[in-house]
């Protein structure tokens, strides 16, 4: 085919290059609309004053919880790791031929695996290539009819004394999955329906296979490896990465495009990330320390500190004291914190779960789900405040607040209260002629009295205590 | 034009399923617990299918000094292992190598779900001691939260004298018949 020039004499007369122009255009403009319907990827700071004024009736309309839900389990072992002989004509000839055949499966960190989640669960002996090009492995997948099959699967039956450690934390992933109280929580998601596999590294423990099947969800389908919790104590650990998996599986939300987790794609829980980002892990993060009494009383402490990535792999920590409020609200395991504090509140958690209910859409925000908690239960409105702004440490102004929970009387009060409470102190300072504290600095190595309080006893940092003004 | 049309079509119908296809959150950073001891089961040179099996048994150390050890070889009920069970104080990073002989004592299970297979079963206790003192190094382990959770697990791990197994599984099916 020949392309037309797109200036100069041509074929076409000038009426036909407008018709060509605008169904060209139009083409485009249908396109384009279609995949930013297809992704939702709306952006959620530019609301439309219709939006807005729809949200009394959204408050409404909340997708009903679903009436059942279940976890399809699939067991898949690695029998061989073959390594993968490069430069040679006959590799070349057996790399053509598994592109040929169609038959090709996709490790866990394989961007390709998004797309192709039918491949993860075909049963039977098949080959699996690596992201690590001078690799692949031969796994046998099936699927799991009970807990008896999935013992005989790890060649433990009758006998589970005989599990790995590795094993034993899948055993206790797959157990967690039958506990009511999970399957009543993941009613309340996006899916009725989730498939799991269950990777048995078997004795395979090099970085390449730790790196292949690390924990992930991709919505429909997780998957966890036994290579990430073969140690003594990896069932709990098991037990609450499949929770924080579950968590991202109710989830219709959509991390941003570009480098939603920073330049290296990967995350700590006390790291500032985008903010859709931040809301969905900070909601895993939050589930995990729902479960777990003592993930609850470490990661505030961790949080104490607030990791920036500047460049690819390259962090500086600083005091969350010292930083903006706005930056602390992309911090997950604030977010975390927030919500659990929340869910303490006289029928939080069901509370919580029909806000998420309610809010359950691709572009969600913190600040569409705490509006939505704050609108619906108007008598906790001053609690869930004053919990956030705890957990911003007061850092946040008085319009960033209202960007996050609404312009409600609750929220107005408790800013005026603020203001005035701030304004006291400050004439009370002048009176007694005490010296200002030393304002800590970004990056000055988080070394704050408030970090030590945290530290020593464990509690807290965000509620209670004085709240910087 | 019609090419033209067709290929801007399909590119900008590509872009939009690859768009509508979820993003998967990140991998959360987490520190591991480092692996103890590494081991392999494999055909020795002289095997000659499922007639005559001897295995080659190969355990090592991968940190400090891995205590208490036993190492078990089992199976499918329709092979018999010897030997079944050894024993060691200690293991080294020098590689154990054991010849572990299997006979056929009955007819193999049927379905790729049931094959035979032949286990080794390490239980040991991993060296604590030397856990630790890697972990703590920062230069290894720069993160300090992530640090010190892995020095509390190990920590705790350790006070319990808590002992660990690790196994691999080798099937003979995988190399007696194509796969």
């Amino acid at each position: 085919m020949i392309m037309e020039p797109r200036t100069g004499s041509s074929a076409f007369s000038g009426e036909e290059r407008m018709k060509h122009s605008i169904r060209i255009g139009s083409l485009l403009l249908a396109a384009v609309l279609s995949a930013t319907l297809a992704c939702g990827q709306t952006a959620g700071t530019s609301r439309t004053p219709a939006a807005a004024q729809s949200r009394s009736e959204s408050l409404s309309r909340v997708e009903s919880s679903r009436e059942s839900f279940e976890f399809v389990f699939y067991y898949q072992r690695i029998d061989e790791v073959i390594p993968v002989q490069q430069g040679t004509p006959g590799a070349a000839v057996a790399a053509v031929r598994e592109h040929a055949s169609n038959v090709r499966r996709v490790p866990a960190a394989d961007w390709r695996k998004r797309l192709l989640k039918a491949d993860l669960t075909r049963e039977g002996r098949q080959d699996v290539t690596s992201n690590d090009e001078r690799f692949r492995y031969r796994v046998f997948v099936t699927k799991v009819r009970d807990e008896a099959h999935l013992l005989q699967l790890m060649g433990a039956d009758p006998d589970p004394s005989v599990l790995s450690d590795g094993q034993r934390a899948l055993l206790a992933a797959y157990r967690h999955a039958k506990e009511q109280a999970l399957i009543e929580r993941m009613k309340q998601g996006a899916r009725s329906r989730v498939e799991v596999v269950l990777t048995d590294v078997n004795g395979h423990n090099d970085s390449h296979v730790l790196r292949d099947f690390w924990p992930y969800s991709n919505g429909d389908l997780l998957q966890l490896s036994s290579l990430k919790f073969n140690a003594p104590d990896g069932e709990d650990e098991a037990r609450s990465t499949f929770v924080h998996e579950c968590a991202h599986s109710m989830d219709r939300a959509q991390a941003e495009r570009d480098a939603p987790y920073g330049p290296d794609g990967t995350h700590y829980i006390n790291e500032a990330i985008k903010p859709r980002a931040a809301f969905m892990e900070g909601w895993a993060v939050f589930l995990q320390m729902h479960d777990s009494p003592e993930r609850a009383s470490w990661w505030p402490v961790v949080c104490e500190d607030v990791k920036i990535e500047r460049s690819k792999g390259v962090y500086e920590t600083a005091s969350a004291t010292a930083l903006d409020g706005m930056t602390l609200t992309r911090v997950e395991g604030i977010i975390g914190l927030a919500l659990l504090n929340i869910s303490k509140l006289p029928g939080g958690m069901d509370k919580l779960l029909l806000s998420f209910r309610a809010t359950n859409k691709t572009d969600r925000t913190l600040g569409d789900f705490l509006k939505d908690y704050v609108a619906r239960n108007p008598d906790q409105a001053p609690d869930v405040v004053r919990i956030f702004d705890d957990c911003t440490r007061g850092k946040l102004s008085d319009d960033e607040m209202k960007r996050f929970l609404g312009s409600g009387d609750a929220v107005k009060a408790f800013l005026q209260a603020r203001q005035a409470a701030a304004e006291a102190r400050a004439a009370g300072s002048s009176a007694t002629a005490v010296p200002p504290a030393e304002t800590a600095q970004p990056d000055d190595g988080a070394t704050g009295e408030d970090v030590s309080v945290g530290s020593k006893n464990q509690r807290s940092p965000f509620l209670g205590g004085t709240i910087e003004p | 034009m019609k090419p033209l049309y067709k290929f801007v079509a399909c590119s900008l119908v590509a872009i939009g399923a690859l768009g509508a296809a979820k993003l998967l959150p990140a991998s959360e950073f987490r520190y591991l617990v480092p692996g103890n001891i590494v081991m392999t089961l494999e055909p020795s040179p002289d095997a000659i299918g499922l007639e005559s099996l001897p295995l080659t048994a190969t355990v090592r150390a991968k940190v400090g000094t891995p205590k208490n050890i036993d190492v078990f070889f089992e199976s499918t009920p329709d092979l018999k292992v010897y030997p079944e069970k050894m024993s060691l104080s200690a293991l080294a990073t020098e590689p154990l190598k054991t010849r572990v002989t299997i006979t056929k004592t009955g007819t193999p299970p049927k379905g790729v779900e049931n094959e035979s297979w032949i286990r080794m079963r390490v239980v040991y206790e991993p060296d604590y001691e030397s856990l630790l003192q890697m972990v703590e190094n920062p230069s290894r382990y720069p993160d300090p939260n992530e640090r010190q959770r892995l020095v509390d697990r190990i920590m705790k791990n350790s006070e319990k004298r808590a002992r660990q197994t690790d196994a691999v599984r080798y099937f003979p099916a995988l190399h007696t018949r194509e796969n």
